[in-house]
């Protein structure tokens, strides 16, 4: 009985948490045959950039993240700032400001007290791409600064986690299966074996 | 029951048989890949003290003498790999500004060559990072030979067309995979409506971050 109940509940979160994990899966597979390709089917780098200037008192901000979000609360963008580029001798200040499927690029020009903020709606495989490499390994200190990306890193970190479950689920269903057993370790085998032999080609 | 009947009925169970072995056969034979990308990406996403590699991995510096060749220095700079016997994409190819001396790196996964050529003295510096495991780890999750942000950047070493193979298929493995299980789901129809709820939630979640937030800014 106790087994039947723990059979019943392994079954039951394998199919509900895989249901609510697929639109995630799919943002991921997408996106990873886009980026291992680097082909854009349309949008990204390439899309128009539209441009306005502002006139733009630069706060006196030594901090990064401070200083970015000032500029954004000041001129009303939301999104997750990249970076801050400051580059003094040019007296020129940029900061990228991204969102999934959109890019807004603030150039701060201190000596003319101006802003300059160029659009580009980077559309929906761009979208796919950002949210794949996000949170990543880079620039750490300024990480998830918007709520919307620090939604989405725990969504990434669930994503991770509910796979793991599924896989470990999804092999202790098909122990269950006798009729599968045979043709189950075959095919694992062969996975074992195609992984062990690409990973040996491209490192060894 | 008709003739009629019965065989949809029987196509209806077939259907459902062989999507079921579908579903678990692709499982069984991605489960090494789909670990290695799951642990690798929560290394990339988070930063734990135990998996940083770079600053701590050793580095092997040794010279080399070279014949250089001539060319383009994306051409110098592959003749020279190969002459050093270095696997790997050849990336970054570049004349130092000061010194002339050709730069670039070739790197695989869980190994990383930077070199620095002097070809007027005819000799190279290489240092060697890695191999090593935290290293293999990251890299496999990231090698792709290719860029989206530099279209110029080609693939140059045959073999990491392998891998590319190898995530190409984990990717579409998993929408197969994907498919069957929602169409192994909806032949249930007990379980059509929390299914619809997990569903509709993990899908909204998505479509609010693709579309939403831009459309809300």
């Amino acid at each position: 009985m106790a087994a039947r109940n723990f059979n019943y509940w392994v079954r039951t979160l394998h199919l509900y948490l895989g249901l609510f994990l697929s639109p995630f899966i799919l943002i991921f597979a997408l996106s990873a045959i886009v980026i291992a390709h680097a082909a854009m089917p349309w949008g990204g780098s390439k899309a128009p950039v539209e441009s306005r200037t502002v006139a733009f008192q630069a706060p006196g901000i030594e901090d990064n993240l401070a200083f970015a979000k000032e500029v954004q609360r000041r001129l009303g963008i939301a999104g997750e700032a990249d970076y801050v580029g400051r580059r003094a001798a040019e007296n020129s200040i940029v900061i990228p400001v991204r969102q999934p499927g959109l890019t807004r690029t603030i150039r701060i020009d201190t000596a003319a007290a101006t802003a300059t903020i160029e659009t580009q709606k980077t559309g929906f495989w761009d979208g796919l791409v950002y949210l794949h490499k996000k949170p990543g390994p880079h620039n750490l200190v300024m990480q998830k600064n918007s709520w919307p990306m620090a939604v989405w890193a725990v969504l990434a970190d669930a994503t991770i986690a509910l796979l793991l479950f599924a896989t470990a689920s999804g092999i202790y269903l098909w122990l269950l299966l006798r009729s599968e057993r045979k043709a189950g370790l075959a095919f694992l085998g062969l996975g074992a074996v195609s992984f062990v032999a690409a990973v040996l080609a491209v490192a060894a | 029951m008709s003739n009629d009947d019965f065989a949809e009925v029987s196509n209806a169970r077939a259907a459902r048989l062989w999507n079921r072995k579908l579903h678990v056969w692709l499982g069984l034979y991605f489960l090494l890949f789909i670990w290695l990308f799951a642990v690798s990406g929560l290394i990339l996403n988070h930063h734990w003290e135990a998996t940083q590699f770079y600053q701590t991995e050793e580095k092997l510096l040794t010279r080399h003498a070279i014949r250089a060749p001539a060319g383009e220095d994306l051409e110098v700079a592959k003749a020279l790999a190969a002459q050093l016997q270095l696997r790997g994409e050849v990336t970054n190819a570049a004349r130092d500004e000061e010194s002339k001396a050709l730069r670039f790196n070739v790197q695989r996964p869980g190994t990383a060559f930077q070199v620095t050529a002097n070809l007027i003295k005819g000799e190279a510096e290489v240092e060697q990072r890695g191999p090593g495991g935290w290293r293999l780890l990251h890299t496999l999750h990231t090698f792709t030979g290719v860029s989206l942000t530099d279209a110029e950047r080609q693939r140059n070493w045959p073999l990491t067309m392998v891998w590319i193979i190898a995530m190409d298929a984990l990717a579409l493995g998993l929408i197969v995979m994907l498919g069957t299980g929602i169409y192994l789901w909806w032949q249930m129809r007990s379980k059509r409506a929390i299914g619809l709820v997990a569903l509709g939630s993990g899908t909204g979640l998505c479509l609010w971050l693709l579309f939403g937030l831009v459309l809300t800014s």
